[in-house]
């Protein structure tokens, strides 16, 4: 089970996510920040503090949001201990640009 | 049924550097901290209790696995350097005088892959009988080509014992050996395939030179029908999971967390890392293990836990 909420914060976009992101769920994220990003977003923050599990078919939206944005930016905020041991294990935290708040 | 692992290093042998047998020897005497011992036993019994990464090691062959079943023929995944060791293993077994069938099953025909036959001591005894099983119709040139001038300096037409080439025909059940035997194909250059065995309620499948891509869920649903309730999967675990899929995309190999997620969803029982990094040393191998493991513990999620080993040369599985 997964839920999206959506926020303006400046000319960021943060997408709060709660619950598990696997292969079930990782979809209707993947489709949520394509929406977004056809929309005109550049910068585009996903909040994992209230994410508990994470796996690869989420790890594989990051990235595509992260090409898509081509010239913006994305950004993982506030992992989850767990999350943060997988965004490690991953590799994915050499990737990617994750920080606890947006001026980080 | 056990497995033995001859070879497990990915792409190239290697072997350990004077570097890294430093390391070992400055981590073994950090850890004696100025003990005296008595006797050699003792010394043994120290060196025993060592951490894998400071006593063992993974070793530096190339791919070859070796299934002991009910038959007293030879089953042997891939051919790599390790089947050099196997091949000395055998002899020494069986001396010259007790011709033996070896059962080859050829992932693909990529040189690490195959760069063991000429060292495989039993080809050159009259009276053994070579069985090469593989999926790629040229599979038989591949062998002969590696045979030949420049490539080697025995031809293969002069090997003593008899070679047997035998082409499968993916997702069809095989009985072989006392096996039951399917192949399916996977996504690596000029094609690769993994192996399923069956044998008295056991299971093995021999999956590496596989990469997976995470946008095709629906190939991935094949592989874990394919993984489904094996005793063992031995998975190609090259790279982070983040290098596979930018920098080393399409390169032809997988990674720790895939092969976690696909043995979770098929309800493996255990996994063996596989087709190791050639520039990993093995502390760095033996950190990547305890990572595969804590992340199989995060991502459990309510499931029976996934057993996970790094195979190292020299490794022997009782299924």
């Amino acid at each position: 089970m997964m839920q999206i909420n959506t926020r303006k914060q400046g000319d960021w976009m943060v997408y709060a996510i709660s619950g598990r992101i696997n292969g079930i769920t990782a979809p209707q994220l993947e489709a949520s920040l394509r929406g977004s990003i056809d929309a005109g977003e550049l910068r585009i923050a996903a909040d994992l503090s209230s994410v508990q599990c994470l796996g690869s078919a989420g790890l594989w939206v990051f990235l595509a949001a992260l090409r898509q944005l081509g010239g913006g930016e994305f950004r993982l905020l506030s992992p989850t201990e767990s999350v943060r041991e997988v965004l490690d294990i991953s590799g994915f935290a050499n990737i990617m640009a994750i920080s606890d708040s947006l001026e980080g | 049924m056990r497995v033995k692992f001859w070879g497990t290093r990915g792409s190239l042998p290697v072997a350990a550097t004077a570097g890294e047998v430093k390391k070992k020897i400055i981590a073994a005497l950090e850890a004696a901290n100025g003990r005296q011992f008595t006797s050699n036993s003792e010394i043994a019994t120290f060196a025993d209790s060592l951490p894998f990464a400071v006593v063992g090691s993974f070793g530096g062959n190339s791919s070859c696995v070796e299934l002991i079943g009910a038959s007293e023929e030879h089953v042997i995944c891939d051919i790599g350097s390790g089947a050099r060791p196997l091949g000395h293993a055998k002899l020494a077994a069986y001396g010259p005088g007790k011709p033996q069938t070896y059962h080859f099953f050829v992932s693909h025909l990529h040189w690490d892959h195959l760069m063991g036959l000429p060292f495989f001591v039993p080809i050159y005894i009259p009276g053994n009988r070579i069985v090469m099983h593989g999926c790629h119709p040229d599979l038989e040139a591949a062998v002969r080509l590696q045979m030949s001038a420049p490539c080697f300096p025995v031809d293969f037409s002069q090997i003593g014992a008899t070679v047997e080439f035998d082409i499968l025909e993916p997702g069809r059940d095989y009985e072989i050996a006392g096996f039951k035997v399917r192949a399916k194909l996977q996504l690596h250059s000029g094609d690769s395939y993994g192996y399923r065995f069956e044998q008295a309620e056991k299971s093995v499948v021999y999956s590496t030179d596989s990469e997976h891509k995470l946008e095709n869920r629906a190939e991935q649903h094949t592989f874990i029908d394919f993984f489904r309730k094996a005793d063992l999967v031995i998975f190609d675990t090259m790279y982070s999971l983040a290098d596979a899929i930018t920098v080393k995309a399409d390169w032809g190999h997988s990674s720790n967390i895939i092969a976690v997620e696909l043995c979770q969803d098929a309800e493996v029982v255990r996994l063996a890392m596989f087709h190791h990094e050639p520039i990993h040393d093995d502390a760095k191998l033996c950190s990547l293990l305890d990572e595969t493991r804590r992340f199989e513990e995060i991502t459990r999620d309510g499931r029976a836990p996934l057993e996970i080993l790094s195979a190292y040369d020299g490794l022997t599985v009782e299924l």
